[in-house]
């Protein structure tokens, strides 16, 4: 079974960067609850090229607090 | 005893044998934690390591009297890698931010002994823990831009 090792960063906001490994990778447009904030996916590369089953993945978010603001 | 496929989500257990999951396992004990719970200390010498197997820890570090978030770990994320590498002591305070938090925590030194007794596992384990450490630094480098 796959493993998507995920480094999710959001722009301007160092200290709210998350990682977290997960059984699907995330899409462009996805929407994800990280510490019960919802953020929107911007962007998904790959970090790294995958080892086996291990996906190594950088995802750029952006808050969705933000955008209704 | 936690299941080896839940393991797995750890780079930590990368290119292990079932075998090899289990005699790391065999050495963790299972602990379940609630929001506001420190796990490690910044500059202690506990020799505490940790497996993320559910919720999310915060990674603070406190420089100058100033206390700052630097990054949250997740499910598969290890933590006191550090200390396995240089023995030193912890380079930053984690805390439980969520509940329920699910960890898999080791004594450094029991780990250190596994590798000076399987040479082979030692040199997967070792490499685990850098490759952690690598994406790390790769994730810090993507935060400050």
């Amino acid at each position: 079974m796959p493993i998507y090792k995920v480094s999710y960063v959001v722009p301007q906001r160092p200290n709210e960067g998350t990682i977290l490994s997960q059984r699907t990778p995330p899409q462009v447009g996805d929407i994800v609850v990280l510490r019960e904030r919802r953020y929107r996916v911007k962007e998904v590369i790959d970090l790294l090229p995958s080892q086996g089953a291990v996906h190594f993945l950088h995802a750029t978010v952006e808050p969705i607090e933000e955008e209704a603001g | 005893m936690v299941e080896i496929e839940i393991a797995r989500q750890c780079i930590l257990f990368h290119n292990f044998s079932d075998e090899d999951v289990a005699r790391v396992l065999a050495l963790g004990r299972e602990e379940t934690r609630s929001k506001g719970d420190v796990l490690v200390t910044q500059g202690t010498h506990d020799g505490k390591v940790f497996v993320v197997l559910e919720g999310m820890v915060q990674v603070q570090v406190e420089v100058g009297g100033t206390r700052q978030s630097l990054l949250y770990l997740g499910p598969g994320q290890l933590i006191g890698e550090i200390t396995l590498v240089d023995s030193g002591p912890h380079s930053a305070t984690v805390e439980v931010v969520q509940t329920p938090t699910r960890l898999l925590a080791f004594d450094r030194d029991e780990l250190l002994n596994l590798c000076e007794e399987d040479a082979r596992l030692g040199y997967l384990l070792m490499r685990n823990v850098a490759a952690d450490l690598g994406f790390k630094m790769r994730h810090h480098n993507l935060s400050v831009v």
